[in-house]
């Protein structure tokens, strides 16, 4: 087993190697900005939020004049942030993906594949000591923007625990590491059907686009169905909507309809004495607690999607012909 | 596991047989078109024909790489498609090209064949390089055609399987690379008892090497016989001669220089009438091809038959 790994990392040297070097530089930048914005040690008031200012009770203006130069600084740093977070995704799905691709597609052009597979007995056991390794390899390489990028959003949302929110919630932490074994399943997956590797990068790479694209859509379908109506939302939490219930009925009402129910006051405004009496604002939400639960659901779906792949490869490598 | 040769062959009176076996592609193309094959245990048999004769389709079956359209193929009694394993235990293999991983050292290449398969004789195939000056610490990439058919062939030996197949795999040597690797390859398979068959397109090789020749043309099988048999009974003479007593005509073809060459084939054991003298194998495959492309049902015109018409309206030939 041993020498099946060795001997596999051997042959996909340059691919290991350069994936280490480019997602290692991706950690390493993620973690400079985490320290960038920890330097402007940001007060957690004079933070904005989606509705405001982050704990401000009252306007203070030497309070804002305090803040000013400080935000300008933090903001700065965290649109760089942002943009790290999107390299985020981008390198670990490439680098899964070129990992991935050569791991049967190669042996398939190349012709080492008849090689191994007359020497082995069972090509599935062949394909198994190489791709779980392999995996396992992808994964823990990924876990050092995995971990990176929860420290960045330590920083670039102070006062806030990352596990509690869902800001940036699937641009940090496992999720990464996830989607770049998806990734590789993916390449392996298109690699043993196409058996050619640069027809397999441009399939794989729509592939794992389509996927990439796929999951986040179907992780907002579920927290819409999860979510509930609640009279506020603090920050973290994943918030999807506003509305007014009905104090007596409680049905909610869509914002826009608000006003054609309510009763005009004397200058022709809808009555606010008899809105107050009738209708609560409220928020269709998820609680940022419930974030670690979502997020673990996310990592599920896409190990999901790559286990599914890994073991279509491993049944195409069963069936098809070396060549 | 030590030891200097190959496993003995369990008692069956083929290692590698085909039995109706057809193989047909998209596009109607028949590369194989219901062959029946016997490879005796024991034998070193050559598989030869034109390019598109079948011969890398008939060994994929036999590696479980190629399933037949219809028919069935064993090795030593196993279907590879029902018991893929079981016949890859029995067997080794040298592909048609070159099948060595780009960046692994030739020593590596050992090791890997020590991990895929157990009970590889590890000692056996570096023993083999060694006796070749095949250094083991050499990538495989700045090996030679010749060096890399030579490690193919030191692995598939290593496996000590009872069975070799091994597809053109003199294909890119040169002369002295072929003769060492068909010494090297008689050497292992005699001290063995092992059976190998191997396709080729050299015939003057293969005939001091092997001792059946299986002829693959067409997808058919053309001749199956023992080298020696093969040749004795075979008689070629210069142009084509009126029919003789006790000698069937095969078929005619061009000499080396285009001159007209008729093969034929003694029924019993007859001295050769003037002109006549012993085919070479070189000549019996020939003029077996030749007579594979002409259906049986045409009369042989060179005897029987006026020239054909010229066509209506076009110039006479």
């Amino acid at each position: 087993m041993r020498t099946t790994i060795r001997l596999t990392l051997k042959t996909l040297r340059f691919e290991i190697v350069s994936m280490t070097i480019a997602v290692v530089l991706l950690g390493l930048a993620t973690l400079y900005v985490a320290w960038q914005l920890d330097s402007v040690h940001m007060p957690v008031d004079c933070l904005y939020s989606d509705f405001g200012i982050v704990s401000a009770p009252i306007f203070n203006q030497a309070h804002e004049d305090a803040c000013q130069p400080l935000r300008q600084a933090f903001y700065e740093l965290s649109n760089s942030g942002g943009q790290v977070f999107a390299l985020g995704v981008l390198i670990p799905a490439v680098s899964g993906l070129l990992i991935g691709v050569p791991l049967v597609s190669r042996e398939l052009e190349s012709g080492s594949a008849s090689l191994a597979w007359t020497l082995s007995r069972s090509r599935r056991r062949w394909y198994y000591r190489r791709v779980v390794p392999l995996g396992l390899i992808v994964l823990a390489i990924l876990a050092v923007p995995s971990i990176a990028t929860v420290v960045l959003e330590t920083s670039k949302e102070p006062g806030i625990s990352p596990w509690v929110s869902f800001i940036d919630g699937s641009l940090r932490g496992p999720v990464i590491a996830l989607r770049g074994l998806m990734a590789m399943g993916i390449g392996v997956l298109v690699g043993a059907v196409i058996g050619r590797q640069l027809p397999t990068v441009i399939v794989g790479g729509l592939a794992v686009i389509l996927v990439t694209a796929f999951v986040p859509g179907l992780m907002e379908r579920y927290i819409r169905d999860q979510a509930a109506w609640m009279p506020g939302s603090g920050r973290g939490d994943y918030v999807i909507g506003q509305g007014f219930r009905n104090l007596a009925t409680g049905e909610i009402v869509d914002p826009g309809e608000i006003y054609n129910l309510a009763p005009l006051d004397a200058d022709g405004n809808p009555d606010q004495a008899w809105f107050d009496a009738h209708y609560q604002q409220q928020v269709l939400a998820m609680p940022g607690a419930r974030y670690p639960e979502i997020v673990a659901l996310e990592c599920v779906i896409l190990g999901t999607a790559a286990a599914g792949a890994i073991v279509l490869g491993g049944l195409v490598v069963d069936r098809r012909r070396p060549t | 596991m030590t030891g200097g040769g190959l496993s003995a062959a369990p008692t069956t009176d083929a290692a590698l047989s085909a039995r109706a076996v057809a193989k047909h592609y998209r596009g109607g193309i028949r590369a194989l078109d219901g062959i029946d094959l016997d490879i005796p245990v024991g034998s070193i048999t050559a598989l030869v024909g034109p390019n598109g004769a079948g011969k890398s389709t008939l060994m994929k079956a036999w590696v479980g790489f190629e399933p037949p359209s219809r028919g069935s193929v064993t090795v030593l009694g196993i279907d590879p498609f029902k018991d893929r394993s079981g016949a890859l235990d029995r067997l080794g293999y040298v592909s048609q090209r070159p099948a060595l991983y780009r960046g692994l050292t030739v020593h590596d290449h050992v090791a890997l064949a020590v991990s895929l398969r157990p009970g590889f004789d590890a000692e056996l195939s570096e023993r083999r390089l060694a006796q070749l000056d095949i250094p083991l610490g050499q990538d495989s990439r700045t090996l030679s055609g010749g060096q890399q058919a030579q490690v193919m062939l030191a692995l598939a030996l290593g496996t000590r399987a009872p069975v070799l197949v091994l597809d053109e795999p003199l294909a890119s040597l040169d002369p002295l690379a072929r003769r060492e690797f068909l010494h090297v390859l008689v050497d292992a398979v005699r001290s063995a008892g092992a059976t190998a068959v191997l396709s080729s397109h050299v015939i003057t090789d293969i005939e001091q090497a092997c001792d059946r020749i299986v002829v693959l043309g067409g997808g058919r099988k053309i001749l199956d016989e023992s080298i020696a048999q093969a040749v004795g009974a075979h008689r070629v003479v210069e142009g084509d001669p009126a029919p003789v007593a006790g000698f069937r005509r095969v078929a005619g073809f061009p000499g080396p220089l285009g001159e007209p060459i008729t093969l034929w084939r003694a029924d019993g054991d007859r001295p050769d009438p003037p002109g006549f003298r012993p085919a070479t194998l070189e000549e019996l495959v020939l003029g077996r091809l030749a007579s594979s492309r002409r259906p049986r049902t045409e009369p042989d015109r060179s005897t029987d038959e006026p020239p054909p018409p010229p066509p209506a309206g076009g110039r006479p030939s």
